[in-house]
């Protein structure tokens, strides 16, 4: 009898002790880069779900629309396939209202780093452009576009079809050169007009853009509510379009944005 | 690790664990008794799979002669990751958010090949990145449908939204004998998303919100290991939150998995958190070009530890 007094509170305690904690000691990892051995693998279970979904786009998607006679490199602050976009933006802009001041793009709207030589298939274009977003042109004061092109020099550099330079300070403020000279570049892929200009924060600019950043997308409130005219079609059609029209694309890596530290240049 | 390591589909735990150790510079082998971990039943591990912003990147980019030629692709993930459940049973399959957007997949079925395949792989949980809001929040509704594993966001307040009640704060999945709390953070939707995408969502502080929900995972639910999937991205030139600022201002959370900044990590980075306690981050770039592997190795301790003495059992760095 006097086992079983000792042995209840035992049981008691056991039962307590059940409850196990862990505690994380010590880690190890890796990284497994993932490459295909098989792309054409369609016997796995994903493999056959995966087969007509790619069956009904390959006809559309794998069509070559163009040649690119050199590489495409998305770059900051500027490279060559920012420019791309910004230049065919530009080119439909003037059709639109030949007022247009410039194209502006968010380096974040381009989706790939690039495009190698050669041929150009529908669904790469799609790769880069896959948002349905729509050219718009809008109405931008002096006063906001320098704010604007300020916020692009902050995040190191925009596709844009004019050129402007800064000066930036220790604390990454960013100022537009006082005789900031615009250049505006008409056609990138085969001819430049300069018409030089100093930006005055009186005159209303239009400048193309994409309805993203229009709406105040990539922290662009200032944008919003601004006078605007939508023009009904799509970036990714625009640029489609043209390559049917004029298929051979040409690389232009032109550093149109100079951002420069006056300390650290001397 | 600065090299990358081909998959080994044969390689076994403590092989994986020298080379692991070697090449990292974070373990001296022989320092703990690494051995021990797979015999006693004190010990537990678990082996934490991850991708982040994989963008629709259902095939390897073509061989074309860009940068990631051939590389990518669920077919060529699904067999590192059968080949790891294969050698180690505690797996956890995660992922950061940008699930959607970036190749005619999603242009064209809006998302649904994505969920099915990743729950083919059998995924165990993810969070929401901004992209995944491309097509509004009933786009993305629609194809929670054919997802078999919780989407978890923290800071996101989806009352009378479609996605009320359809994304939760946390999960808590047990493994073996372990508890573990998984719980997701996603960035400021307003000037990144367009409005009337993301309609009525409202965002709240990650910071705040993450902490809330570490504290309840570690003191009401009692979770060993507490992983947060974050869509904030690695760090800013700014002071805007990232996985760096939430990791240094966080307490109880033991695994930051990033994403939405596309960032390459060599190695995963380690940090402290306000107590000073250990907090790793991980974030495996974009497209589904790499998986990413964290090891943790648990010891087992009679009394839950309300307060995490992690950083005191710290495994020690070797410069040699």
């Amino acid at each position: 009898m006097k086992i079983n007094n000792y042995f209840f509170p035992f049981l008691f305690l056991l039962g307590l002790g059940c409850k196990v904690y862990y505690q994380p000691t010590s880690s190890a990892q890796q990284k497994y880069e993932v490459k295909a051995s098989n792309q054409l693998d369609t016997i796995s279970d994903i493999g056959k779900l995966l087969k007509p979904y790619r069956d009904s786009l390959s006809f559309t998607m794998n069509a070559v629309i163009g040649y690119a006679t050199g590489k495409f490199e998305k770059a900051k602050p500027s490279g060559s396939l920012g420019n791309l976009v910004v230049d065919i933006l530009m080119q439909q802009a003037r059709k639109i209202d030949t007022n247009t001041y410039g194209a502006i793009y968010n380096y974040g709207g381009l989706r790939i780093n690039q495009i190698p030589e050669g041929d150009i298939t529908r669904g790469k274009i799609f790769e880069l452009l896959p948002f349905d977003n729509e050219l718009v042109l809008i109405e931008v004061n002096g006063k906001i576009l320098t704010q604007w092109l300020q916020h692009i020099a902050k995040s190191g550099g925009w596709p844009v079809s004019i050129e402007c330079s800064f000066y930036y300070d220790s604390l990454y403020n960013f100022q537009l050169q006082n005789d900031t000279i615009f250049i505006e570049r008409e056609n990138g892929d085969v001819e430049m007009s300069i018409n030089r200009r100093t930006l005055d924060s009186n005159i209303t600019y239009l400048i193309a853009t994409n309805d993203y950043i229009a709406n105040g997308g990539d922290n662009c409130d200032f944008l919003k509510g601004l006078k605007r005219k939508s023009t009904g079609k799509l970036i990714r059609d625009i640029v489609l379009d043209r390559m049917m029209f004029k298929p051979n694309l040409y690389p232009d890596d032109y550093q149109r944005i100079i951002l420069q530290n006056p300390l650290q240049s001397k | 690790m600065n090299q990358i390591i081909q998959p080994m589909y044969s390689v076994n735990r403590r092989k994986f664990i020298r080379q692991s150790a070697m090449s990292a510079g974070l373990l001296a082998v022989g320092q703990l008794p690494l051995d021990a971990f797979a015999k006693s039943t004190n010990k537990q591990e678990l082996t934490i799979l991850h991708t982040n912003d994989v963008h629709s990147r259902l095939d390897p980019f073509p061989m074309d002669g860009s940068k990631f030629q051939g590389m990518g692709g669920v077919l060529a993930r699904e067999k590192i990751i059968s080949s790891i459940r294969n050698e180690t049973e505690q797996v956890l399959l995660l992922d950061s958010g940008d699930i959607f957007q970036g190749t005619p997949y999603f242009n064209k079925f809006q998302g649904k090949p994505e969920m099915q395949v990743m729950s083919m792989l059998k995924y165990d949980a993810a969070t929401l990145g901004n992209h995944d809001f491309d097509n509004g929040i009933e786009g993305l509704a629609n194809q929670l449908v054919h997802a078999n594993f919780p989407f978890v966001n923290c800071n996101y307040d989806f009352t009378n939204t479609e996605l009320e009640n359809k994304i939760e704060p946390y999960t808590i999945i047990k493994k073996g004998k372990l508890k573990i709390g998984i719980f997701g953070v996603g960035i400021e939707l307003q000037g990144l998303v367009p409005d009337k995408l993301f309609g009525n969502i409202q965002y709240h502080n990650p910071i705040e919100n993450a902490n809330k929900i570490a504290y309840f995972l570690k003191q009401k639910k009692r979770c060993d290991y507490i992983i947060c999937l974050s869509h904030l991205g690695f760090e800013y030139k700014d002071n805007k939150v990232s996985d760096k600022i939430l990791a240094k201002e966080s307490e109880h959370i033991h695994l930051i998995l990033g994403g939405h900044t596309h960032t390459f990590l060599d190695e995963p980075h380690k940090t402290k958190n306000r107590k000073n306690q250990e907090v790793i981050i991980n974030q495996v770039g974009w497209a589904g070009i790499m998986l990413g592997r964290i090891n943790i190795y648990f010891d087992n301790k009679e009394d839950y530890d309300y307060v995490s003495n992690f950083t005191a059992i710290e495994v020690k760095e070797t410069s040699a």
